[in-house]
Parts: C-alpha cells; structure tokens; sequence
C-alpha cells in the first residue's frame, strides 16, 4: 500500500496533467498577462506546470478553484446570483 | 468644486501598454463629467510626479494602472510609485481603485488605515489575454476586452457618483455577466477563458467605507 506521501504525491502528478490536458485548450497566438511576472503562450504556461514553477502553481490554483466551484455547484449559483 | 481623478498609466510592456489604452475611454468619460484629470502617463508614472501632484490637488478618485505586489504598485519600468509604510498616506481622502496584483492584500488594508475612504483592487494576480496582433491598436483586442471592461466598470461607476461598493458590485455583476454569456456563447471555444474571469472575480475586493463616493 502506497504511503500517504507517495498518495500525495501521485496526486500532485495527476493534478498537473488534468491542469496541462486544460491548457491545451487554450488558442495559439493569445498570451494571458499575469501581472509583473509577463505574458505567457499556452506552451509557456504548460512548461511551467510541468516545470513546477511558482507561475505553474499560480495557474494550477486558478483551474482548481474554477473545478472545485464547479464540482460544488457553486459556480453557477455565484455567477446567476 | 470640481472633483478630481488621478490616474496612473505606464507603458512599458504588453501588460502596462493594454491597460493604458483601455484608460483612455475613462479619462474621456471624466473630462466629460467636468472632473479634473491628472493623467501620469508614460514617463509620467513615477514617484516624484506623483507624490507631487497627490500633495497639491488632493483628487477625490486614484486610479492606478501598473504591475503590484502585495505591498507595493509600480509605475514606469516597474518603479516603485505607492509602498506600504512608505507613502500609503499620500492616499488620505481619496477613493482609490488599482488595477494591479496583489495590492488589495496588504496595500489596500495600510491605506485605509492611513485615512484612504475606500481601497477597491485585486487581493491575487489579476489576469487577462491579449492578442498581439493588436499591440498597436490594444482597444480592438475583444478577449482583452472580456476582461478589461468589467475591471475598469470599476473607475466607471466611481467618477458617476456612486459608491464604492456599488462600483464594486457593477464590476461583479459586469464579470458575472461575461460568464454567463460565454457559457451560452456559440463559441464555444472562448470557454478556456471562464476560470480566469472567476479569478478575477474572486479576487475583487472593496476595503474601507462602502457607502464612500466622490
């Protein structure tokens, strides 16, 4: 049986490919501006995901959010309250 | 007597170039409204042009537009215009709005201990796209503009008259809007972009007196 570490682990692992299969989504030829930190291409935002990177972690916890407000039905009562 | 508006608008960078054309349409509307406009544009955005006029005009509406971190905004090359426990104070009196990250998380709470009425910004990074096929004409750019004309309803609704909580919740009903058009869109292609507009949504916050206005 895997250790809680290497669950966690594991999880991490699965939470940056679902957020990298997300931004495949995203237009070629659009850059998203994150303050001072630039502006990024979709390949940009994909590297620094899978690079692990305080950018990368910064667009993990904006696709979470969104999925977690989806998953809690919150999403819709916030946006047609 | 004439309120006042002041705003900041470096230039330096895609980000900064997009914000500062975007201004534009909210120094026209104040012109309009008979307010007078302190624009700090370009080279114009740095601290001593802007400790300067905030001393002498006292405005009634700060709008700063440049890259923020929790505790500081910047203006011009990424300058150091406003910084907590530095010249947070300069804000005393005014009703402030910065489109810039961060600020709202330490910045905004200093101000308006120091006397600012209200403080509206972002707690977290605000974000948007661009499409730099536009980078000479930033008010064509329609994705941007998903983004940006809800942030700016903000300075909007504040130079009209109304309160800073109610420019707040227009901005909040302005995202919630462009969501739910683009969940209804044809296009379904844009909808990469509704976790980034519910970021920005959820980062808006407005500090001090609601009830504050111009």
């Amino acid at each position: 049986m895997p250790s809680a570490e290497e669950t966690d682990i594991a999880n991490d692992e699965e939470i940056r490919e679902l957020v990298k299969a997300r931004l495949q989504t995203l237009p070629s030829g659009k850059k998203i501006s994150i303050g001072s930190d630039g502006e990024f291409s979709k390949e940009d935002l994909i590297k620094a995901v899978s690079d692990k990177t305080d950018l990368g972690q910064k667009i993990i916890n904006i696709q979470l959010d969104y999925l977690r407000a989806l998953k809690h039905g919150a999403f819709l009562t916030q946006i047609n309250g | 007597m004439d309120k006042s508006l002041l705003i900041t608008r470096p230039n330096h960078d895609p980000t900064t170039t997009w914000l500062f054309y975007w201004a534009k349409e909210l120094i026209g509307q104040a012109e309009k409204l008979k307010m007078t406009v302190v624009d700090l544009a370009g080279q114009k955005a740095i601290l001593s042009e802007l400790e300067g006029r905030l001393r002498k005009i006292k405005p009634d509406l700060v709008v700063l537009n440049g890259h923020g971190s929790a505790g500081t905004i910047t203006g011009q090359d990424n300058q150091p215009l406003i910084s907590v426990g530095e010249n947070e104070s300069l804000l005393s009196e005014a009703v402030v709005y910065a489109i810039s990250c961060d600020s709202a998380k330490e910045l905004g709470p200093a101000a308006v201990k120091k006397g600012t009425k209200a403080y509206i910004g972002y707690t977290e990074e605000f974000v948007f796209f661009i499409d730099e096929n536009f980078i000479s004409n930033p008010n064509s750019d329609e994705t941007a503009k998903l983004f940006l004309d809800p942030a700016y309803s903000v300075a909007h609704a504040l130079t009209k008259g109304h309160s800073a909580n109610e420019a707040y919740e227009k901005a909040v009903e302005m995202y919630k809007k462009t969501i739910r058009g683009l969940l209804t869109s044809d296009q379904k292609t844009e909808s990469y972009l509704l976790p980034f507009l519910l970021a920005n949504l959820n980062r808006l916050v407005c500090l001090g007196d609601g009830q504050a206005t111009i």
